[in-house]
C-alpha cells in the first residue's frame, strides 16, 4: 500500500467546474482519491507544497508521432510511414515507437501526460495508433486506424508511379479497402478459419471497437471523409481540420470531433492556404468538439500551449482553450473516465506550473503521472526548450 | 615540474628500466636512466608499469564520419570528381567524434587524417593531436601528405557511375595528367594561385610525400613507375602484396603503412592481407607503421594489431616502433611526438603491463604534460 | 505630426523604461519624446499600451517562398548549381506572399529574405520592409549579404545527386577556389564582367558580409578560419554548436542568428538545437538575434518565440532586444531603427499589456510613421 500523496495548492483547475483558489488533492495508489478545500494532513502522508502555484490535470495531445520519428536520428530513427503500399492497416505505431526517445522527455517536462501516437499520413490507411502515458505506459492499443486524404498520399505515391496520384485515387483506395473488409467479414461468417492479417484490423471499425482517425486539411477532403465514413457507417475523428471553420456547421451537426493543429506551422502546402488561428473560435461558436494538437515532431509538445495562447489572444475563451488540452482531448479518445480532469477515481496525472498556462512565461515545475513525480524542474539544463 | 618515475620505458628507439621522465610546460625536459629527482617536483610513481610515447596512427579517417552517426554523415570521400588535390581532410574533421575519446583512452594521441580512396587524387592529409583546444591548435602539420589511390576503389567508384576512370589505365592517366599540369604550372610561376595544382607541386618539390593507397602487386609497380616519372617521395598504404616485390621497394619508399589487418580480405586485390606481412617487409629494412585505417578497423585496438604482428614474427622493438617513432617520422613530426626524449611533447601512455600483451590496460595518458586519462 | 501617448516605452537603450511619455512622430521619424502633451497634431491614445521598437527578422524566405500556393511556387531555392553567388532575392520577391500580412500583424517591420539553402553560394539576400506593392518599393538594402551554406542541408543535396561538393572538405575547397579566383579577378583588369566573380569580390572587399549557415563546431571554426585568411565579415546562422566555441566567437566579435525554436524533429546535426544553449552566448556578451526562418515557423510568432529565451534564463528586456536592437545592429541599420530614440525611424510595435504578460499581444504596428496595423 503506497503512502498517501497530498498536493497542497495553489489554484486548482479541476476541469470539473470552476477552479479552486486553494485546495488539497489527495492521491492514493496512483488515483485521485479526493479534492477538498480544507483538510488536516495526516502525519504519514507525503506533501507537495504547491501554494502560490497552479495545478492542472496532466495535459493530453491526441495527435502526435512521438518516438516514431526519433530526435536526432535521421532515417535510421524514422519509423512512422510505411510508404511502399498505400493501405497498411496491419502495421502498428507501438511496434515503431522508441519510448526512450528525447521526444518523450520533452513531453514530460512540458506537462504532457497522455499522448495518442499514430503512424504518419503518407498512406491512405496508415496503420494502428496507440495511446500511452508519456512515461511509456500503454493505455489503449490500438486506439484507432489512421487514415489520410489530401496532398500527402497522392504526392508520395504519384512519385512512385502508383495509385493514388490524385484525390480520385485517394478516395477510391479508401473505399476499396473498406469494401474489401466487408467482403472479408462475409467470408469469415461462412468459414470461421478464414483469416486475412492485413484486413483484420479494419474489422474493428465496423464493430465500433475504435474509430477511424482521418487526416484532412481542405474542406473538400473533410467532406470526402464524411461521405465515405457515412457510406460505410464508421465513426471517425477529423485530424488537423485546417479548413474546418469554413464548414463548422456541418461538423457540429454531424458531431465530428476535431484534432486542431498544428497551428504554429507554415502554409507550405496548397491545402494549408487557409490555415488560420481563428478556427478554434469558430468551433467554439458553432459547438464543434475539438482539441489542440502539435502533431509532434512538426512542433514541440510545449508549443501546444503557445497554440492555445495565440487562439485566446484572437478571441477564443480561456475556458474552451483549456478544455481543448484536457477534457475535450480525453473525450475524443474515449478516456474521459480516466484522464482529462481532476476528479475522484481518475488517474493521478497532474501538472504544477509557476504561472497560468496562458502566460507566455509559464514554466512547468512538476509533472506527476499515476501519482508519481516523473519530472521536477530544477535548472534550465532539464528543459527541452 | 612533473616527474614520472620507474617502470619500463620504451623511448621510441630503445628501453630504459627504472628511469625518470621530467616534464615542464608540456614538454619532456629530461629522460634519466637513474632515479635522482630534485625537490619540488610532483612525482608519479610508475613502478611495474610500461611506458610508451603517445601512440600514433599514420592513416585514419577519424572525425570524418562520427561513430554511430546516421549514414549520411560521412565526409570521407568526395566521390564526385576523380581529381581533388585541393581538398583537405581537416576540413571534414569533427573534433567531437565520439571515437576520439575512445582513442585517447586506448593511448592514441596523434593521428594522420586523410581523404578516402575513392579518388585517384583525394586531397591533403594532416597530422592532428587530440588536444582539448580549438581546431587550429590541434593541427601539428597541416600539409603532411597527398592522398593518391590506385587499384579497385577509384575505378569501381567511377566505373560504377559509368564515368572516367573505370580501368586502372585511366586511374593512372588522371594522376599523370594532373601531375604533368602541376609540373608545367610550377615552371611557369603564374601570378594566380591554382589551389588544385599547388598541392601537387608540394610533392614535386619533395615538401611532403605522396601517400599511395595500393594493394596488389601491379598497383605497387604502378606507384614505382609514377615515382620514376615525377620524382616525388612516397609512402605506400596497405600494400598487401608488398612481400612479392619487397626488394624493389627498398630505397624507393620512405616506408609502408600496413593495415587494416584485422578481418577478412574483402576484395580480390587484398587477398594477400596478412599479419605476417609486417615481419617480412621489415626484414628487408623497410620502415613500417601499423594502422587501423579507422574506421575500417577500430583505432582503439591499435596495440592489438601491433601485438598480432609481433605474434607473426615481427621483433618486439620494431613492433613497438610501428605505433610510435616510425609513424612520427613518416608524418614529419618526430621532433614533436613519437619519442620519449628531451624536447618532445609530453605525450605519454602508461600501460598496466606490456603493451603487446592483450590483457594489459591503458592506465594513464598525458597529452602535453596534462593528465587526460 | 502624430502625438502618441504611451503607458510605457521599452526604448531598448540598455534597461531604460520610460513611463507615461508622449512620442512625437514627424515625417516618419521620432522627432521628440516628452512628458507634456504638445498642441496640435493627430493624437493617438495608446495610454494603456507598451511601446517597443518594431521587430526585425534577420533570416526568412518571405516573398520568395509564397505560402499556400504549393511547392511549384517556391522560388527560394535555385538548387541546380553549387555556386550561384550572383543570383538575387530581389529578382524573385513576391510582395503578395500571405506571410507578409502575418508579419505586419506580428509587428515585424523589416526582414531579410534569403535564397537557398541547397547551393553552397546560394545568392544575395536583402533587407525588405513589409509595406509596398513591389520588390523595389519594399527593398531597404540590396544586397545585404552573400549567403553561404557550409551546412548539412547543402552538402546532402549535392551528395544525393552525386555531384561536387558532397563532403565538408569539398565545400571548403569550393569556397577557397572561388575566393582565390576572385582575388585574381580583383587585381587584373577584366574585359568581360563576370557576375559570379564580381559578387565574391564585394565580399573580399568587405562591402557586404557573408551570412554563413553552419551546424557543427568544426564548421563554425572553419568559417572563422576563412574570416582570418580572407578578411571577410561573417554573420553565423543556425550554428547549433555555437555554445561550444562561444569564447572564440566573442574574441572575433561574430554575431549569431539563433533559432528557430518551436521546432522539433531534429536531425543528428541539430541534436544541440535547443534555446537553452543560447544562454552561454548571452553570458559571454555575444551579439545574437532571434529568427523564425519563416516559413519554418510563421513569422508572426517572433514575439512569442522570444519568450522562450526568458524561459531559459535571459532577462526579458534582453530577450526583446534579440528581436529589435540586436538585429538592427547586425543589419547595419542601428543608426535608423532598433531603438525608440529621437532621430530614429518611427518603427514601433504596440503591446496590449505588459511585456510577455498573461494576455499581451501585438495590437498595433507603425512603420516609418504610419500605422500598417491598428487594432485599437
Amino acid at each position: 500500500m503506497e503512502k498517501l500523496l497530498i498536493l497542497k495548492g495553489g489554484k486548482i483547475f479541476t476541469m470539473e467546474g470552476k477552479p479552486l483558489d486553494e485546495g488539497y488533492i489527495i492521491i492514493e495508489n496512483g488515483k485521485i482519491d479526493d479534492i477538498r478545500d480544507k483538510m488536516e494532513i495526516p502525519a504519514e502522508a507525503d506533501v507537495i507544497n504547491a501554494q502560490g502555484k497552479f495545478i492542472y490535470p496532466g495535459f493530453i495531445d491526441i495527435h502526435v508521432h512521438t518516438g516514431l520519428w526519433e530526435e536526432g536520428a535521421n532515417v535510421e530513427g524514422s519509423d512512422g510511414n510505411e510508404m511502399v503500399d498505400p493501405v497498411t492497416p496491419h502495421v502498428r505505431a507501438i511496434d515503431g515507437i522508441n519510448f526512450h526517445d528525447d521526444g518523450f522527455k520533452e513531453a514530460i517536462s512540458s506537462g504532457l501526460t497522455t499522448l495518442n501516437i499514430m503512424p504518419g499520413s503518407a498512406n491512405v490507411i496508415g496503420g494502428q495508433g496507440v495511446i500511452a502515458k508519456t512515461i511509456g505506459e500503454i493505455v489503449l492499443n490500438p486506439s484507432g486506424i489512421k487514415m489520410a486524404l489530401g496532398e500527402n498520399p497522392k504526392r508520395v505515391y504519384s512519385s512512385q508511379k502508383k495509385m493514388p496520384a490524385t484525390r480520385l485515387g485517394n478516395a477510391f483506395i479508401m473505399r476499396k479497402a473498406l469494401q474489401d473488409t466487408l467482403n472479408y467479414i462475409q467470408k469469415k461468417g461462412k468459414d470461421r478459419h478464414y483469416f486475412d492479417f492485413k484486413l483484420e484490423p479494419l474489422v474493428g471499425l465496423f464493430e465500433g471497437k475504435y474509430p477511424a482517425k482521418i487526416h484532412a486539411h481542405r474542406e473538400d477532403d473533410i467532406l470526402t471523409a464524411l461521405r465515405i465514413m457515412k457510406e460505410f457507417g464508421i465513426k471517425f475523428t477529423l485530424e488537423h481540420s485546417t479548413e474546418g471553420h469554413l464548414i463548422a456547421d456541418i461538423l457540429a451537426k454531424e458531431c465530428i470531433p476535431c484534432a486542431l493543429g498544428p497551428t504554429i506551422s507554415s502554409r507550405i502546402k496548397q491545402e494549408l492556404r487557409n490555415r488560420t488561428i481563428e478556427t478554434a473560435k469558430v468551433y467554439e461558436e458553432k459547438g464543434v468538439l475539438f482539441a489542440f494538437v502539435t502533431d509532434f515532431p512538426v512542433i514541440p509538445h510545449y508549443a501546444l500551449f503557445y497554440s492555445a495562447q495565440m487562439a485566446v489572444r484572437r478571441g477564443l475563451s480561456e475556458e474552451t482553450a483549456l478544455k481543448a488540452m484536457t477534457v475535450n482531448s480525453a473525450k475524443i479518445l474515449g478516456l474521459e473516465d480516466r484522464v482529462g480532469s481532476l476528479k475522484k477515481g481518475k488517474d493521478a496525472d497532474l501538472v504544477i506550473t509557476d504561472r497560468e498556462v496562458f502566460d507566455p512565461r509559464f514554466k512547468v515545475l512538476m509533472t506527476i503521472i499515476n501519482g508519481k513525480i516523473v519530472y521536477e524542474h530544477k535548472t534550465k539544463e532539464d528543459l527541452f526548450i | 615540474m612533473l616527474v614520472l618515475r620507474g617502470g619500463r620505458i620504451f623511448t621510441g628507439e630503445s628501453f630504459i628500466d627504472d628511469g625518470a621522465i621530467f616534464i615542464e610546460n608540456g614538454k619532456i625536459t629530461k629522460v634519466l636512466k637513474r632515479k635522482r629527482i630534485p625537490s619540488g617536483a610532483e612525482i608519479v610513481d610508475l613502478k611495474g608499469k610500461f611506458i610508451l610515447p603517445g601512440l600514433i596512427d599514420a592513416h585514419t579517417h577519424i572525425g570524418m564520419k562520427d561513430e554511430a552517426a546516421p549514414r549520411e554523415y560521412s565526409n570521407v570521400n568526395e566521390a564526385t570528381e576523380p581529381a581533388t588535390p585541393h581538398l583537405y581532410a581537416i576540413d571534414s574533421f569533427n573534433p567531437e567524434d565520439p571515437a576520439i575519446k575512445k582513442a585517447i583512452a586506448a593511448g592514441v594521441t596523434t593521428v594522420f587524417i586523410t581523404p578516402g580512396s575513392a579518388n585517384p587524387i583525394g586531397g591533403m592529409g594532416s597530422v592532428i593531436k587530440f588536444r582539448s583546444a580549438p581546431l587550429k591548435e590541434m593541427i601539428l602539420r597541416k600539409d603532411a601528405g597527398l592522398k593518391i589511390a590506385l587499384g579497385e576503389n577509384p575505378k569501381l567508384t567511377y566505373g560504377g557511375k559509368n564515368t572516367f576512370p573505370m580501368t586502372r589505365m585511366a586511374v593512372s592517366a588522371i594522376i599523370r595528367e594532373n601531375f604533368t599540369k602541376a609540373l608545367k604550372y610550377a615552371e611557369k610561376k603564374k601570378k594566380e594561385t591554382d589551389i588544385r595544382l599547388q598541392n601537387i607541386v608540394k610533392t614535386l618539390r619533395k615538401e611532403l610525400p605522396c601517400r599511395i593507397h595500393c594493394h596488389s602487386v601491379q598497383d605497387i609497380e604502378t606507384a614505382l613507375r609514377l615515382q620514376e616519372e615525377f620524382g616525388f617521395e612516397m609512402i605506400l598504404e596497405h600494400a598487401s602484396d608488398a612481400p612479392m616485390v619487397v626488394e624493389k621497394l627498398k630505397d624507393r619508399v620512405i616506408g609502408i603503412v600496413v593495415g587494416p589487418l584485422f578481418g577478412i580480405s574483402s576484395k580480390p586485390e587484398s587477398k594477400n592481407l596478412s599479419f605476417k606481412n609486417p615481419a617480412i617487409i621489415s626484414s628487408f629494412g623497410i620502415p613500417i607503421a601499423i594502422t587501423s585505417d579507422h574506421p575500417f578497423n577500430a583505432i582503439y585496438y591499435l596495440t592489438i594489431y601491433a601485438a598480432m604482428s609481433y605474434k607473426e614474427g615481427l621483433d618486439e622493438t620494431t613492433a613497438l616502433k610501428t605505433v610510435t617513432s616510425t609513424p612520427a617520422k613518416f608524418l614529419g613530426v618526430e621532433d614533436r611526438v613519437g619519442y620519449i626524449r628531451r624536447g618532445n611533447d609530453a605525450d605519454i601512455v602508461v600501460f598496466s603491463g606490456h603493451p603487446l600483451d592483450i590483457m594489459s590496460r591503458v592506465e594513464t595518458v598525458f597529452i602535453d604534460g596534462v593528465r587526460v586519462i | 505630426m502624430k502625438v502618441i501617448k504611451s503607458k510605457k516605452i521599452l526604448t531598448m537603450k540598455g534597461k531604460e523604461v520610460l513611463e507615461g511619455k508622449y512620442i512625437i512622430v514627424e515625417n516618419g521619424i521620432i522627432s521628440d519624446i516628452v512628458s507634456k502633451k504638445p498642441e496640435g497634431g493627430e493624437y493617438v491614445d495608446a495610454s494603456k499600451m507598451i511601446v517597443l521598437p518594431s521587430f526585425i527578422d534577420p533570416s526568412t524566405s518571405l516573398g520568395l517562398a509564397e505560402e499556400g500556393a504549393g511547392f511549384n511556387y517556391y522560388d527560394s531555392d535555385e538548387s541546380t548549381s553549387p555556386s550561384l553567388p550572383q543570383i538575387r532575392a530581389i529578382d524573385a520577391f513576391y510582395p503578395k506572399d500571405p506571410g507578409i500580412k502575418d508579419a505586419i500583424r506580428g509587428g515585424i517591420s523589416y526582414f531579410i529574405s534569403s535564397p537557398g539553402p541547397s547551393a553552397v553560394f546560394s545568392g544575395l539576400e536583402g533587407i525588405f520592409s513589409v509595406k509596398g506593392n513591389s520588390a523595389d518599393e519594399m527593398v531597404k538594402k540590396f544586397p545585404f549579404a552573400l549567403k553561404l551554406n557550409m551546412n548539412h542541408s547543402a552538402r546532402v543535396h549535392w551528395h544525393s545527386q552525386g555531384k561536387f561538393p558532397s563532403t565538408k572538405m569539398g565545400i571548403v575547397a569550393l569556397v577557397r577556389e572561388k575566393f582565390e579566383k576572385a582575388k585574381y579577378y580583383k587585381k587584373a583588369r577584366q574585359k568581360e564582367t563576370d557576375l559570379e566573380m564580381e559578387t565574391i569580390v564585394k565580399v573580399l572587399k568587405g562591402e557586404i558580409p557573408l551570412k554563413v549557415a553552419v551546424n557543427t563546431r568544426d564548421e563554425i571554426e572553419k568559417t572563422l578560419e576563412l574570416k582570418r585568411e580572407y578578411g571577410v565579415n561573417i554573420i553565423l546562422q543556425e550554428a547549433e554548436d555555437s555554445y561550444m566555441v562561444a569564447d572564440l566567437l566573442r574574441q572575433e566579435d561574430i554575431p549569431v542568428i539563433v533559432g528557430p525554436y518551436f521546432t522539433a524533429g531534429r536531425m543528428y546535426h541539430q541534436r544541440h538545437h535547443y534555446a537553452k544553449y543560447i544562454y552561454s552566448l548571452y553570458e559571454k556578451g555575444i551579439l545574437f538575434a532571434l529568427t523564425t526562418c519563416h516559413p519554418v515557423i510563421p513569422i508572426n510568432y517572433l514575439y512569442f518565440e522570444s519568450v522562450l529565451l526568458v524561459k531559459i534564463g535571459i532577462p526579458e528586456l534582453d530577450a526583446i532586444r534579440s528581436i529589435t536592437a540586436n538585429p538592427a545592429r547586425i543589419l547595419g541599420m542601428d543608426s535608423e531603427v532598433g531603438t525608440v530614440e529621437i532621430g530614429k525611424k518611427a518603427n514601433l510595435a504596440f503591446l496590449s499589456d505588459d511585456l510577455y504578460s498573461l494576455h499581451s499581444d501585438v495590437i498595433a504596428h507603425m512603420l516609418e510613421g504610419e500605422f500598417v496595423w491598428k487594432n485599437f
